[in-house]
């Protein structure tokens, strides 16, 4: 079963407001392939939400303007209209929100949310359409699906509340979907469910997933890519497995460091110390250099997302001698 | 000797849903000493943030007592309840939908302090000071909820929260829609402030991970019952239930740091019919013959240790499961335990 790929191009988001205006993306390019998974990874505030808004087009055009190109299939995804890209949101194109209080309607039942999508989308009679939305419930991991099916969101714990939500999202069979932080609220067990159901989608079904989180085992675990970003623009780009085990760009070896560990009894875990700058203080050169233990002096020029090899890329002038001498890699970090 | 500052006897929710009834949290004990942090785990459904809700007075309470820094806390009401309320506060799962979207964020963290009578200028001066404490700086603090990224909300629910100088938080799941890097900032940041503001925490998370860094003790929690309590330490590396020996093996890493590689089968029941006997016997892989009739009660395994397993009672020959063949060795699961 063939897919899209959704490409993206020099994407930009820029907020603006009566204080001015905050660049939160700036000239992010990376690709997603039909069938694959890119995890896209970096701190909070790092761009990664506005990355994912931009592409399903619900920026409020008022207060933000979205730069650069997107493309999935032959779909211009940025120059949509408004109801051109509401039509793509319902079928083709779909998003798990962070915040799973926000996406349900507090007035219906789980089960109607997931049941009207369907109908919708597979224009099946009421009846079908609920058996169909008890599958997908327990298919997410929704524990006894039919009677979950009457109740509403604020009759649901977090963690079953975010299963209801990442059902109606499915539930519609996008081609692509943009998945945000979707399994924090989850246990580790109906996590690993999630992100496997998520990957047999895209195994079987050609969906492709922008799945972006925090959780850097997550990402090991399903993603064929990673993105990691940092204040606004992507610092390294590569296949899971490389980036992961050998991360060149000390901002990722940096995050891998930062993952609690189950033997650290009373010990203080690991911070980047400092924070991502704020786009009105931006430092000079690289973004990341007033954090970075790495820093050297060519670190002031501004620094270019330079490919390294033939599938990774990494915006920092040290990438190749950090490989060399290892700091880079986790055994440097403590 | 001092009392506890929280002791928990017999708390038990009930919600309505249809016609029936639905006991959320059952017979819940807990105690809490000044300055501890209590980590309260369990699968999603099991109970952990009505239990917060029941403590903070949101839900009516079926059942129970709650004794809370020297006040018959659970029969408080109206205006006594209003007066003491400061005294608890809560920093919640989703702080995006908990915060008032109309307001500026510095104004949301101030508010406390003006309801407590605070002149507004002292109030503001005071929330900005808590939002640089938190990570939050400058003009980030003057904009509105939808402005801010989901980890920055959560930093301010987490100020607003610490501002009126509590004595006991709650955090249900406060860390958990964070970065790798901001939830290491942010739990460091809530054990500094444990220390230089006397604070007790109770902390409820399913990312068992985190608990070597900021429990003191942990209740284990399955279908709104305890299961198993105890410090931090001895629970983890040495759990007496076997829900709790699940659990723990279903950490990443676990198995290969040795602990028990035995996840818990199935799902958690609906506990609007929660299954007789003990409640974990369908999905208990050691569960012996009595245990779909009769309910375990809680046995000490130490001092401060207990767990609620007919396998740990009197009946069973040892008195721990170590020499059971069914059971595996404690899981040396926290290695490296610093001693
Ligand atoms: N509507 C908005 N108006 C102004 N600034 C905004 C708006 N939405 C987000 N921002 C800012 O843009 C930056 C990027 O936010 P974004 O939500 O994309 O972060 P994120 O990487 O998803 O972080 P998190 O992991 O915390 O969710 C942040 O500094 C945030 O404060
Ligand atoms: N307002 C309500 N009405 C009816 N049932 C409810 C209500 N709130 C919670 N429940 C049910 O009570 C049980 C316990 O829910 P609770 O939210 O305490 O779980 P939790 O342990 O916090 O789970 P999670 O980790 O998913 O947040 C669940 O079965 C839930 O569906
Ligand atoms: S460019 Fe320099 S400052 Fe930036 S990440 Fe690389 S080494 Fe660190
Ligand atoms: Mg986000
Ligand atoms: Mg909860």
């Amino acid at each position: 079963m063939g897919g899209d790929d959704l490409v993206v191009d020099h994407l930009s988001v820029v907020f603006r407001s009566r204080t001015g205006t905050h660049a939160a993306v700036r000239d992010a390019s990376f690709e997603v392939g039909a069938g694959r998974m890119v995890g896209l990874v970096g701190e909070s505030g790092s761009g990664k939400t506005a990355t994912g808004l931009a592409l399903l087009g619900l920026h409020d055009p008022a207060t933000t303007t979205v730069g650069g190109r997107a493309r999935f299939g032959d779909v211009d995804l940025l120059g949509l209209s408004p109801a051109a890209a509401d039509r793509l949101r319902g079928s083709a194109v779909g998003m798990i929100f962070q915040d799973p209080m926000t996406a349900l309607n507090p007035l219906l039942t789980i089960g109607t949310q997931v049941s009207e999508t369907i109908r919708a989308h597979e224009g099946l009679d009421r009846r079908a359409a609920r058996d169909k939305a008890i599958e997908v419930l327990a298919r997410v991991g929704m524990p006894d699906p039919a009677g979950r099916y009457r109740r509403y969101p604020h009759e649901l714990s977090g963690g079953l509340r975010q299963r209801a939500m990442i059902a109606a999202a499915i539930a519609c069979r996008p081609r692509l979907l943009v998945a945000d932080e979707p399994t924090t609220a989850l246990d580790l067990t109906i996590q690993a469910q999630i992100l496997r159901l998520l990957r047999t989608l895209c195994d079987e079904e050609g969906m492709s997933v922008l799945l972006i989180t925090h959780d850097l085992g997550a990402v090991g675990a399903v993603c064929d890519d990673v993105v990691t970003m940092y204040a606004g623009e992507v610092v390294e780009i590569g296949p899971t497995t490389r980036v992961l085990d050998q991360p060149r760009h000390p901002y990722t070896a940096r995050l891998m460091a930062a993952r609690p560990r189950v033997d650290g009894w009373g010990e203080h875990l690991d911070v980047i110390p400092g924070r991502v700058p704020s786009p009105s203080a931006s430092p000079e050169g690289c973004l990341f250099r007033p954090r970075c233990r790495e820093a050297r002096d060519e670190c002031v020029e501004p620094q270019k997302l330079v490919a390294l090899g033939t599938s990774r890329s990494v915006r920092c002038v040290r990438a190749a001698d950090l490989h060399d001498s290892g700091v880079a890699a986790g055994a440097g970090i403590r | 000797m001092t009392a506890p500052l929280l002791s928990v006897r017999g708390l038990t929710v009930d919600y309505r849903v249809g016609r029936g009834r639905l006991r959320a949290v059952d017979h819940v004990d807990l105690d809490l000493e000044q300055g501890e942090t209590l980590a309260v785990i369990g699968e999603s459904g099991s109970g952990k943030s009505t239990i917060a809700s029941a403590l903070l007075r949101l839900v009516p309470v079926a059942g129970g007592s709650v004794e809370f820094d020297g006040l018959d806390w659970a029969s408080l009401r109206g205006a006594a309840l209003r007066r003491e309320r400061h005294r608890m506060q809560f920093v919640p799962q989703d702080a995006g939908s908990s915060l008032d979207p109309r307001w500026r964020v510095r104004e949301s963290v101030a508010e406390p302090l003006v309801v407590a009578g605070k002149p507004l200028r002292q109030a503001r001066e005071q929330a900005g000071t808590m939002l640089d404490r938190v990570g939050l700086e400058g003009p980030l603090q003057e904009r509105f909820p939808h402005q801010l990224s989901g980890g920055q909300r959560q930093r301010v629910a987490i100020a607003r929260a610490l501002v009126s100088r509590p004595r006991l938080v709650i955090c249900d799941e406060a860390v958990s829609a964070l970065d790798v890097s901001l939830q290491a900032e942010i739990v460091n940041l809530l054990v500094e402030l444990r220390a230089e503001r006397d604070l007790t925490y109770v902390f409820i998370t399913h990312d068992i991970a985190l608990l070597p860094y900021v429990a003191d003790r942990v209740g284990v929690l399955y279908l709104g019952q305890v299961v198993e309590s105890g410090p931090a330490r001895d629970v983890l590396v040495d759990p007496q239930h076997p829900y709790t020996q699940g659990l723990l093996s279903s950490l990443p890493g676990a198995h290969a740091a040795g602990g028990a590689d035995r996840p818990v089968r199935g799902e958690i029941p609906d506990p609007a019919n929660p299954p007789t006997g003990c409640r974990f016997h369908p999905r208990c892989p050691v569960a012996v013959d009595g245990c779909p009739e009769f309910e375990p009660a809680a046995v000490a395994v130490s001092p401060a240790h207990s767990a609620a397993c007919h396998l740990l009672g009197p009946q069973s020959e040892t008195p721990g499961r170590t020499a059971d063949p069914l059971v595996p060795p404690p899981s040396s699961l926290l290695r490296k335990a610093r001693s």
